[in-house]
């Protein structure tokens, strides 16, 4: 091909991002959502160079430390220290890494399984339908929390096993979408064309029905996050996920409530931070679902 | 006898209903030779793209085949494996589909889509495939092919996606091609190019055509046999020319006498009294004798046979022996 063609396909691609880019402007959701996800990607990424402290190491003679806005709190400390005398701030920093691996990790899994499952339901209907929509309703009569605890009480805690059990507790919500969403797919006219050419079952659920159901699963996928991370919290919190020393927002709100009437900073920090995140990601996806439910 | 290319006998496709399997499709029975164009008439609800779909093998999952043989290339396509059938679609059979907007995947360009035939089975791929494509859009007269060929669905009109679609049932030289009343969605001047390229094309790749429409006039122009179907049966068939000057059956001519023409002084279109019955309750002997003018009583009795008048002219009418 000439130079001139892969240069118009070039300026093609950077005016297609521009125009998306203008379409942003009318989503407040969207950006305040990023926003506030880029400011928690950050401590993701660079826990290292956000925190002022190691989160592990404590400094006994300046326990309970307060923020530095009280006449005896200090920059040193900017958000207080807890129990132990470790740095606020650092753990929460450093939890956001081990929160939101979970999170994506177990909404990935819970997508990847529910898809498939909602695919092959939709898809093929009939028997297979109603052995796997019939565990489905098992799946949902439990209620997820329940069936968390319950697994972790069996299965050591790690990010790895804590995001899995929570993906298994998930996945049913994306398999009754998106098989609902590919019931009527399945019928549209396009569908029946791409078989009256010889598309096999497999290529018509990857090139003909899978692409209609990517913007659904992808604002599902982000509370799903969201989700996750509050389970995490709570099972943190229990004592049933992440295990001190390890910081995580959960295990911090339980060691520091004890404290929560006499230097309440401690237990609500932690809880912001969550607040902070689940609350990004939630605004986040619902800007999603503005311009995806515009398209589709 | 020689055999045809596609033999239908005796061909039955039942839908459940309140009352048991009703017969959408009853006893049809077609011959279609290579290079052929054969035209299936009929009103809504006559059975006629059941039929077609039938061939394909993807009738709606109610739909039951209760009997009967499709005989292609001394295949019967009813008896073959889902996979030995999806390597016939396409590559040997292949269909255009009546509303050529909603038939495309919006999500991919169009260049793409049509070589979807190509690639699904295995013929060409990659840039070779893209070239066919550019040469088809060339066949059906799709101006500017290279760079057609890079566009989303949404950007064509009605009439150039039907094109498209075209391209895309030729692409890999199928011995059939079913289109299923392909001028339907279009408008008339629209439809007359369709009907054009159809002609043209059939000649160029030598396919035989099965051309399914409710209009006499789009079928009369281009086909060289006609069915008229009727609540699931056949009830004449003949050569085109004969079926427009003699008409043999009271429906087929009360039919034609309906056509608007040129010539006429008279304010008013003659009608065919009453409506085509409902397959749930359809009337005993011959379905169209409630409406038929000449009905006697034999006709409310027995279902007529379709049979032979003379050679190549097949008639279902009690009267049309005497």
């Amino acid at each position: 091909m000439t130079v001139g063609e892969t240069t118009s396909e070039r300026g093609r691609t950077v005016r297609g991002l521009l125009n998306s880019m203008e379409g942003i402007r009318g989503h407040p959701l969207l950006v305040v959502g990023g926003l506030m996800l880029a400011v928690c990607m950050l401590a993701v990424l660079f826990p290292g160079a956000l925190a002022p402290h190691d989160p592990l190491r404590s400094d006994i003679g300046n326990r309970l430390a307060p923020p530095f806005w009280y006449p005896d709190g200090s920059m040193e400390y900017p958000l207080g220290t807890d129990g132990l005398g470790r740095d606020l701030l650092s753990r929460m920093i450093y939890s956001a890494r081990i929160s939101f691996t979970i999170g994506v990790a177990g909404a990935a899994v819970s997508a990847v399984v529910g898809v498939a499952v909602g695919l092959v339901a939709g898809y093929f209907g009939g028997f297979l339908d109603t052995v796997l929509m019939r565990l489905t309703d098992i799946q949902l009569a439990f209620p997820s929390t329940l069936l968390a605890i319950a697994l972790l009480t069996v299965v050591t805690p790690s990010v790895i096993s804590i995001g899995l059990v929570l993906a298994v507790t998930l996945w049913v919500w994306h398999a009754r979408t998106i098989r609902g969403m590919v019931l009527s797919i399945r019928e549209s006219p396009f569908v029946l064309g791409a078989r009256a050419l010889g598309a096999s079952n497999g290529r018509i659920m990857r090139k003909y029905i899978t692409p209609f159901v990517l913007g659904q699963v992808l604002v599902f996928g982000i509370i799903q996050v969201a989700i996750i991370i509050q389970l995490e919290t709570g099972l943190s919190y229990l004592g049933l996920g992440i295990r001190p020393p390890v910081p995580s927002w959960g295990n911090m709100l339980a060691e520091n409530r004890e404290y929560l009437t006499t230097v309440p900073w401690v237990a609500i920090f932690p809880g912001l931070a969550v607040i902070f995140a689940v609350l990004g990601l939630s605004l986040f996806s619902e800007g999603m679902r503005e311009i995806l439910g515009r398209r589709l | 006898m020689t055999t045809s290319l596609l033999e239908i006998q005796d061909l039955t496709i039942c839908f459940p209903g309140p009352n048991g399997l009703v017969p959408a499709v009853d006893g049809v029975s077609l011959t279609l030779e290579a290079g052929t164009v054969l035209g299936i008439v009929g009103e809504s609800g006559s059975g006629k793209t059941m039929t077609a779909l039938a061939v394909m093998r993807l009738l709606p999952r109610a739909a039951k085949v209760t009997s009967g043989s499709i005989c292609f290339k001394g295949r019967d396509l009813l008896q073959l494996s889902m996979r030995e059938m999806r390597k016939i679609r396409g590559a040997e059979i292949s269909m255009v589909w009546q509303e050529p907007m909603s038939s495309f995947n919006p999500f991919f360009r169009l260049g793409g889509q049509v070589a979807e035939a190509l690639s699904a089975h295995r013929i060409v791929k990659g840039r070779e495939a893209l070239r066919r494509v550019i040469e088809l859009f060339r066949s059906v007269k799709i101006p500017g092919a290279e760079d057609r060929c890079r566009d989303y669905p949404f950007q064509f009109s009605g009439g150039m996606l039907q094109r498209a679609m075209i391209a895309m049932a030729l692409s890999c030289n199928p011995d059939i091609v079913i289109a299923d009343e392909p001028t339907t969605a279009l408008d008339v001047t629209v439809q007359r190019q369709i009907l054009d390229l159809v002609q043209d094309l059939k000649e160029e790749y030598d396919t035989a055509v099965i051309l399914i429409s409710h209009s006499m006039g789009v079928i009369s122009d281009i086909a060289d046999e006609v069915l008229m179907m009727y609540s699931g049966m056949v009830l004449e068939k003949n050569a085109t020319e004969e079926i427009l000057t003699s008409p043999a059956h009271p429906y087929t001519k009360a039919l034609l006498q309906s056509v608007p023409k040129m010539t006429t002084t008279e304010k008013r279109l003659p009608a065919i009294p009453g409506a085509p019955p409902n397959i749930f309750s359809r009337p005993s002997g011959c379905p169209f004798h409630p409406r038929c003018p000449n009905a006697g009583a034999a006709c409310s009795e027995e279902r007529p046979i379709p049979r032979e008048l003379e050679e190549g002219h097949l008639v279902a009418c009690h009267n049309a022996y005497t």
